[in-house]
């Protein structure tokens, strides 16, 4: 059997965990730089607030409803998250963290469970423990453990937050209940190729014939149909590193100095090379993009994009931040309003594979640098240390004029109760 | 220049004799935390919980695994705020005892949030 196990609302239930006057109340939660909603409360949701709409339409309808309008708040989210990860490890050996809030379990001889009344005591636990609301959704297969998931979550009165799908009769209720848009792994294009064959709901879906799903949906459309049959097809996955690695942003407004660009370019590569070391790592391609603001049509456009070939497979935020400088250079233009820039570090080998250059010397003091100026970072808070092409004045922070405190990361920041 | 190393630095000392019996240095996690991942920090402000030992500033060691029980030190959010109290029940009453106790009624909202196992407090 798997397990589907997923956070309630997650953003704002960590939020709430903290701040439970937020309890009842609508939430929502808004992208970096404040710039749309990206997670709600059901309360958020059920006065029409949409996933991803933009925050400065909202502004009128939210102080109507009086809701709680919160900044991502990363660090909490992310502390939350891997305790709530670690305490579903202790229930089961087998277990693939599937996003932030949620995760696959798999229990292998637990026959002699009473997997409802385990299911119960996971979450139990969970909500005791972290104070973070969990929906569990038990079946034989992982798509099916999927489908469990969503009846737990619309139905709490009667499932109370645990479904278990036992049996063949259940299956067939399920996947007839469940409309095919909704199905995990059928998008919107498959949805509509789909009902135009007829295929209303996820039972539809398994009644095609194989060569059907085979052909227009290629060997991973059926591989969902049989895991939905109640063939175990899809496995747990292992965590996989990362196939590259990303640092773009939107800026709060927009610059035409090649040197505004040059700072933000420096940091961004640093935060790549502390992720590329977090993942032992190193990189041997960085892509460096600069675009002007697309919504600003009175305004000349311009994208930007280079790639730079590193001499050497690297982690050292020194080297990154050359190479990405290099290709800024290249592509910067005078004269246009920039509004967004990023980095993409690629061609990822891990630290023990590296392939050396008979050329070109590797500087063996960039590790144990990094080493310690990681260490200190991490000790004393991001950015401690940092190096002087980077924001020195903290004059480029993001926009986040609702962001909670870090309840669980700083000691500053914990919270307070009278004595 | 170019120079070419075909080995890494190799240490030959001799081995230390007290290496095969080393034990690891206390930990205070280790000893205060019993769970990890329910474990949190709260700060204690005032002194009306004196006489149960928390003072003004301690830092409170909070696990949220620990079910409620009656003459429990907890933090609890009661009227919209967060505050530490001893919880004793008294017939259909829950007392939040302190230098000045709260009577909680039946029917009202109270959520015992974490229970206090160890302050920490500065002493010098």
């Amino acid at each position: 059997m798997y397990a589907l196990i997923d956070c309630n609302n997650f953003y704002a239930s960590c939020e709430r965990v903290f701040n439970p006057s937020l309890n009842g109340r609508p939430v929502v939660v808004l992208s970096n730089n404040d710039g749309c909603v990206i997670a709600r409360s059901n309360e958020a949701k059920a006065i029409g607030v949409a996933m991803g709409a933009p925050y400065f339409h909202l502004k009128k309808l939210f102080k109507q409803y009086n809701v709680k309008v919160l900044s991502s708040n990363y660090a909490l989210y992310g502390d939350m998250s891997s305790r709530v990860m670690a305490i579903l490890a202790r229930f089961t050996p087998e277990i693939e963290v599937y996003s932030i809030d949620e995760a696959f379990l798999k229990f292998n001889g637990f026959h002699r469970y009473d997997l409802h009344s385990y299911g119960s005591e996971i979450k139990r636990t969970v909500e005791r423990s972290t104070g973070i609301p969990i929906s569990i959704g038990m079946a034989p297969t992982k798509a099916l453990a999927k489908v469990s998931n969503k009846i737990a979550k619309k139905f709490p009165g009667q499932t109370k937050g645990v479904y278990v799908m036992e049996d063949e009769g259940k299956r067939q209720k399920a996947l007839k209940w469940l409309q095919i848009d909704d199905v995990w792994g059928i998008g919107r294009q498959y949805t509509k190729m789909l009902q135009s064959n007829n295929v209303k709901n996820a039972l539809d879906f398994t009644n095609l014939p194989n060569e059907f799903v085979r052909d227009r949906m290629s060997v991973v459309g059926l591989r969902l149909k049989r895991d939905l049959e109640g063939l175990e097809t899809l496995a747990l996955e292992q965590p996989e590193n990362k196939k590259a690695i990303a640092c773009t942003r939107s800026f709060d407004t927009m610059y035409t100095e090649l040197g505004d660009l040059q700072e933000r370019i420096s940091t961004f590569a640093s935060v790549c090379g502390r992720k590329l070391r977090n993942q032992k790592c190193n990189c041997e391609l960085i892509q460096v993009f600069i675009s002007s603001n697309q919504f600003r049509e009175d305004l000349p456009q311009y994208h930007g994009s280079i790639s730079v070939r590193l001499s050497y497979p690297t982690n050292s935020t020194i080297h990154l931040t050359k190479a990405s400088l290099v290709g800024l250079e290249r592509i910067f233009r005078k004269g246009h309003h920039y509004k967004r820039a990023g980095i993409m570090v690629m061609g990822l080998t891990p630290d023990t594979g590296r392939q050396l250059n008979m050329f070109r010397p590797i500087d063996h003091r960039q590790g144990p640098l990094m080493k310690a100026i990681d260490r200190l970072n991490l000790m004393n808070g991001y950015d401690l240390v940092r190096f002087g092409g980077m924001d020195l004045e903290r004059k480029w922070k993001m926009n986040r004029n609702h962001l909670s405190p870090n309840y669980t990361t700083r000691i500053d920041d914990i919270i307070k109760a009278t004595s | 220049m170019t120079s070419l190393k075909l080995l890494p630095n190799i240490n030959c000392g001799f081995p230390s004799p007290a290496e095969d019996f080393t034990e690891l240095r206390i930990s205070l996690d280790e000893h205060f935390i019993r769970d990890r991942e329910a474990t949190f920090f709260v700060r204690a402000n005032g002194h009306s919980m004196e006489q149960d030992g928390i003072s003004d500033g301690d830092l409170l060691i909070v696990d949220r695994s620990i079910e409620p029980y009656d003459g429990c030190v907890a933090v609890c959010y009661v009227d919209s705020e967060f505050t530490v109290k001893r919880v004793v029940k008294k017939a259909d009453k829950v007392l939040l005892v302190g230098n000045r106790t709260i009577e909680v009624e039946e029917g009202s909202e109270l959520y015992v949030w974490g229970i206090v196992t160890y302050a920490v407090k500065k002493i010098s």
